[in-house]
């Protein structure tokens, strides 16, 4: 029985004391898939970074990119290229940063004026967060794909440098008619895996699942998503999308509502977008209002060309 | 509050201090100086400080704060913390920054998605939203929960307008 108890203890401690790992991903792969508030759908490169299954959309070859810069200094970016190889296989590799310079690095100096210690600027330091992930696909049945990346994360901070690997796995599915795709997605499967910082700190690399639905419906395709950030908190997101195709122009109209996690708080948000299609270059741009006092909106771009 | 303002000319040059109406020391910017100048002739003006006219412009040049209630409270340089990065090992900081009058204020902190996750009123005469210097007390865990490594933005703001902002490294 004392076991037991202190297996219980053990495994509480564990869960308190696990902080998640804060992945560039987070803040989205696309402007897309900014737009219409789910992930997993986008038919791009892009996929080797959120839905590896989703390569199965890969005719020849795909490469995709995408940037947005949060709060004037958090500078978000990714590039992503996939190949397909076979008819049922394809391959890619993808690079997602986050990056802030300029943080000030600081001392204490005593001012004789307040008989008190003010801080003052040494010098500045930069951060640099990044991910790099390697991604096949296998289409099992002409109708349901899996997939699965590997990824290499590597974060650095003044003189603190942390890295850890982990594994995605998804699957896809399109119905016989193809008006329906769903999509399973699950982020660092591995639970065991986490970042190492040299420091000796470490930090769990958040096993996120989703299941997305898309549903084409005339000139609309409606997405609808469920996910758990995080196996640490028992937390279900919400999130639901329209894109609507305009008629006789290469042009589609993006909106979403979606939930998003802070912690154990669930809160709202909406973005909407537009993404022009010119022959294979997909050109895209959201945006959504911004919690920060000096910027009104986060504005988000990605381009993608391919076959 | 401020009811008298007390300017002291010492070998050329001005000083100065701010007292309430019962003579307690709230700032200067002369003691070090006043207990090296010897026998050096003292010239002492006080005036009430609600008054207007030179010698409160002096006072601003002097110690960068406003004596004017009307002017809008400001950041005077830069909004640090300090250490930075804050490590969770040692996570007892400050953010020190210089009003030039007191105001209430408020601190909010930004994660690295741009999303609000933790705010703070400070009261104008509590340590943050006093005049001058202030260093105000920051434990990580004020914010509730362990944060992961990386860069936090913290913007100091009174009445709705951002006075200062600046970056935080956090490391585990």
């Amino acid at each position: 029985m004392g076991k037991v108890i202190v297996f219980f203890v053990l495994i509480l401690s564990t869960s308190l004391l696990a902080v998640d790992y804060f992945m560039p991903t987070t803040m989205g792969n696309s402007a897309y898939a900014k737009g219409v508030g789910v992930i997993g759908f986008e038919n791009s490169a892009v996929s080797v970074l959120e839905n590896p299954a989703k390569l199965s959309d890969i005719r020849e070859y795909s490469l995709s990119g995408f940037t947005t810069t949060v709060m004037d200094d958090f500078a978000y970016r990714n590039l992503a290229f996939a190949k397909r190889l076979g008819p049922h296989w394809a391959v890619g590799v993808g690079y997602a940063e986050l990056g802030v310079d300029g943080i000030p690095h600081t001392d204490l100096v005593w001012d004789n004026f307040d008989d008190e210690f003010t801080v003052i600027e040494l010098s500045n330091y930069a951060y640099r967060n990044y991910v790099v992930k390697a991604a096949f696909q296998y289409l099992h049945a002409s109708k349901v794909s899996i997939g699965s990346a590997l990824s290499y994360y590597r974060t650095s901070l003044w003189t603190t440098h942390g890295n850890g690997i982990n594994v995605d796995a998804a699957l896809q599915y399109r119905s016989i008619s193809g008006l329906t795709e769903v999509s399973v997605v699950a982020t660092n499967v591995i639970p065991n895996l986490v970042v190492t910082y040299d420091n000796g700190a470490k930090e769990t690399l958040p096993m996120r699942t989703s299941l997305g639905v898309k549903r084409q419906v005339r000139s609309f395709d409606v997405y609808w998503q469920l996910m758990s950030p995080t196996l640490s908190e028992s937390l279900y997101l919400w999130s639901f999308g329209v894109e609507y195709q305009c008629p006789k122009v290469p042009l589609r109209v993006l909106g979403t509502r979606y939930q998003f996690d802070v912690f154990d708080d669930v809160r709202v948000a909406y973005a909407t977008g537009l993404q022009l299609d010119l022959h294979g270059l997909k050109v895209s741009y959201s945006f959504e209002k911004s919690d920060y006092p000096l910027t009104d909106n986060n504005h988000y771009f990605s381009v993608s060309f391919g076959q | 509050m401020r009811t008298l303002l007390l300017v002291m000319i010492i070998s050329g040059l001005t000083y100065g201090v701010q007292a309430d109406a019962f003579g307690t020391h709230l700032k200067s910017n002369f003691e070090g100086t006043l207990r090296s100048a010897g026998t050096q002739p003292i010239s002492l003006i006080i005036i009430p400080a609600t008054n207007s006219g030179p010698l409160q412009n002096m006072w601003e040049e002097l110690t960068g704060e406003s004596l004017d209630d009307t002017e809008p409270v400001r950041i005077i340089g830069q909004t640090l913390s300090y250490p930075n990065p804050m490590s969770w090992s040692k996570q007892n900081g400050i953010i020190g920054y210089e009003l030039n009058k007191s105001s209430d204020i408020e601190i909010f902190v930004f994660d690295m998605r741009g999303i609000r996750i933790f705010h703070t009123y400070i009261k104008a005469d509590d340590i943050g939203g006093r005049s001058g210097y202030n260093r105000v007390p920051f434990r990580l865990s004020n914010i509730g929960r362990e944060l992961p490594t990386g860069v936090y933005k913290y913007v100091v703001m009174a009445d709705g307008d951002v006075l200062g902002y600046s970056k935080m490294g956090v490391i585990r």
